[in-house]
């Protein structure tokens, strides 16, 4: 199974902007917290996930073709 | 001269006497404007020592070259003096309408001089300048009055005015703009009541030469598609800053009873999720912007409706977090209360918390406080202390002076939990596990605020404990965030929905004709991230690097609970982060800037 993986800001570093997404192989089903954790990805660097522009959480389990996009967090002001 | 107003309106209130010049070219070149100009002005015009609440000093108020413009976010201004909260160079950002406003009326920027001999506002009509009796709104509440001038001069003008906190010179005492935008950090509403100055009135009806409207157009319409297709647009235009409230409780930097703790228990109940159901009304937005992160919310207390933008996230921290206020009913009110009064909410809130540890801790008691028994989480404890700082009443009148100096007077210790640096109270984030965050604070030239180098994901995302390296991202942030203030933009579309730098030179290059690459720009703002340094040195009667230490609790205490419980910063760690900090800054072993560096900088 593959998907497409891109993040914005600090994210880029990890897993390149969305406009040029890091394509991943997934040999078996496993959510995004463990796929983000496997690529050394720290936790509380990603603060909103977006799935083909809707909106998941960390338990999500990325299906064929997935374009997934991660958004860290915010500057509170 | 392409894009600026191209005048600076000088008025002193003592003698009435209203003076316009045309900008200094030189200043635009080295300086750009907003926070740029005000620090270059005040240091020249100011003479050193004068007390920050005396007639001597002066309020500098001054857009930037894309203020006003339509490129999304061109809506900022800085109102900057000598600060009464810090004794140095303090300047507060705000965003709203007032920024295009003062263009469009002509001028890029305003000093205000002087005392008037009596409650006054400043009328400006575009060209027509007047120095208006102001007795009827004195006493008045910020919100309030605003409605009043609205109600007397009409809606086409736009506000900056100061409430009771500022008339009655609190030293966090905020301005107040577009019912709910503030220029709230470092004092300068106080600055403004200490003139007798109750309020700015601008209108502006002229336009502004751009020096290539087509190349702008072109770019504005590329920012905002980039600002559109960002996943996080949705996320700002429904919860604003309060969106990260959760997160920071999840991390353990959410700042609660008075930094005990970087983990609220009742963090959910104040959430952007909760404000989203219960509280917002509206989406409220600065000139010219796509993200609209202002959210106007409404609630009930005591039988009666209020009405107010926020809380944003810094409030939810302070006032939330930090004095333990849990739900979003109180909180949504005692934000109301806070810019009722004229009150900084960052300020405001810590100063509260620490009155609340001292009470709790027997330092001050019943008999202080005149009976009131301040309580963690008690929203009437909360609101009847902050009415008595507002009044400067009873113990009132030594919390209205800040931490710093309350806890002088208190004593018993309680300067180790006075949660500030050199006399300003640290913002929203708990920094024991987050040294580069920690050294935003120690290092930030107005005292401890986060917003000219939010560093705290650099600290996730290379290690937590890491030392090494994060002086180095520290001096990058406090360079490139301060280019928005000077510029006159809102970082926001930069840091939030990941616009690229590069936009900003060329807008600037579209607008004013002025060349200036990325680097150039950021060359400028060391320029003036040395000059208030300078301003530092030069007001500091024993100047050191004990300046930039945080309060001892960062060092002494372990964090109570959460998930950074038991965290402490090491103090080797924290002379590791000033030694790495100054080294790359050029300046000595003591924060000073070295001749070679003011020399590259032209400041010498």
């Amino acid at each position: 199974m593959k998907i497409k993986l891109g993040g914005y800001g600090i994210l880029k570093n990890y897993v390149g902007p969305p406009e040029n997404a890091r394509e991943i192989e997934l040999p078996q089903a496993k959510s995004l917290k463990d796929i983000l954790q496997e690529m050394g990805i720290p936790d509380g660097m990603v603060m909103l996930i977006s799935v083909n522009d809707e909106q998941k959480n960390l338990d999500y389990v990325p299906q064929e073709g997935d374009e997934i996009k991660l958004v860290p967090p915010v500057s509170g002001g | 001269m392409f894009a600026y107003g191209g005048k600076v309106l000088r008025i002193n209130l003592s003698t009435g006497q209203i003076t316009v010049k045309n900008l200094d070219e030189k200043l635009v070149r080295d300086y750009l404007g907003g926070r740029g100009f005000a620090a270059r002005i005040l240091y020249d015009e100011l003479k050193p020592g004068l007390d920050p609440l005396g007639p001597d000093n002066k309020i500098v108020v001054a857009s930037g070259p894309l203020s006003g413009l339509f490129v999304p976010g061109a809506g900022k201004i800085t109102f900057a003096a000598k600060s009464p909260a810090t004794n140095s160079y303090g300047d507060s950002n705000m965003g709203g309408m007032l920024a295009a406003e003062i263009k469009y009326a002509g001028y890029d920027v305003l000093i205000i001089e002087g005392k008037a001999n009596r409650p006054s506002y400043i009328y400006i009509n575009n060209d027509r300048v007047e120095i208006r009796e102001a007795g009827q709104y004195w006493g008045q509440g910020a919100i309030t009055t605003e409605k009043m001038l609205k109600d007397d001069l009409g809606d086409q003008f736009q506000m900056a005015v100061i409430g009771p906190a500022g008339e009655n010179l609190i030293k966090f005492a905020c301005i107040s703009h577009d019912f709910g935008r503030q220029a709230g950090r470092t004092g300068i509403g106080a600055v403004m009541g200490s003139k007798n100055l109750k309020a700015i009135a601008l209108r502006g009806s002229k336009s502004l030469k751009i020096a290539n409207p087509k190349l702008l157009k072109t770019l504005t319409g590329d920012i905002i598609t980039q600002c559109q297709k960002h996943p996080a647009l949705k996320l700002w235009l429904n919860q604003g800053t309060a969106s990260v409230t959760v997160w920071s409780n999840e991390q353990g930097s959410f700042p609660t009873r008075n930094f005990q703790s970087g983990y609220f228990e009742g963090y959910k109940n104040i959430s952007g999720d909760v404000m989203l159901k219960e509280t917002i009304v509206t989406n409220k937005a600065c000139f010219g912007c796509p993200m609209a992160c202002g959210k106007y919310a409404r609630t009930k207390k005591n039988n009666r409706t209020y009405y107010v933008e926020g809380p944003e996230y810094e409030t939810a921290a302070m006032i939330g977090g930090d004095c333990a206020i849990g739900n979003i009913t109180d909180l949504t009110y005692a934000n109301w209360l806070c810019d009722e009064l004229g009150i900084d909410t960052i300020s405001g809130g810590s100063v509260v918390a620490f009155a609340m540890e001292c009470y709790e801790k027997g330092i001050i008691t019943d008999k202080d406080t005149d009976g009131i028994k301040l309580k963690f989480g008690d929203i009437e404890s909360f609101e009847k202390i902050l009415r008595k700082i507002a009044y400067r009443e009873g113990i009132g009148a030594i919390l209205a002076e800040g931490v710093k100096i309350a806890s002088e007077k208190f004593g018993q210790g309680s300067d180790k939990f006075a949660m500030q640096v050199k006399g300003l109270e640290i913002s929203g984030y708990e920094s024991r596990k987050a040294p580069a965050m920690m050294l935003a604070y120690m290092t930030c030239d107005i005292g401890a605020h986060h917003n000219r180098a939010w560093a705290i994901t650099h600290d996730i995302a290379v290690g937590r404990d890491k030392i090494e390296g994060k002086a180095q991202r520290v001096i990058e942030l406090q360079h490139i965030r301060p280019v928005f203030d000077m510029i006159g933009c809102c970082r926001l579309q930069w840091v939030e929905l990941d616009l690229s730098l590069e936009y900003y030179p060329q807008a600037l290059a579209a607008a004013t004709g002025l060349n200036y690459s990325l680097d150039d720009l950021l060359k400028c703002s060391e320029r003036v991230w040395n000059l208030s340094r300078l301003f530092l040195i030069r007001e500091s009667k024993n100047f050191g690097r004990h300046v930039d230490y945080p309060p001892a609790r960062f060092y002494e205490e372990k964090v109570k609970n959460g998930p950074t419980r038991d965290s402490i910063a090491k103090k080797q760690d924290i002379d590791k982060l000033l030694d790495e900090y100054y080294r790359l800054r050029g300046w000595d072993e003591n924060g000073k800037p070295t001749p070679a560096k003011l020399k590259e900088l032209g400041l010498l």
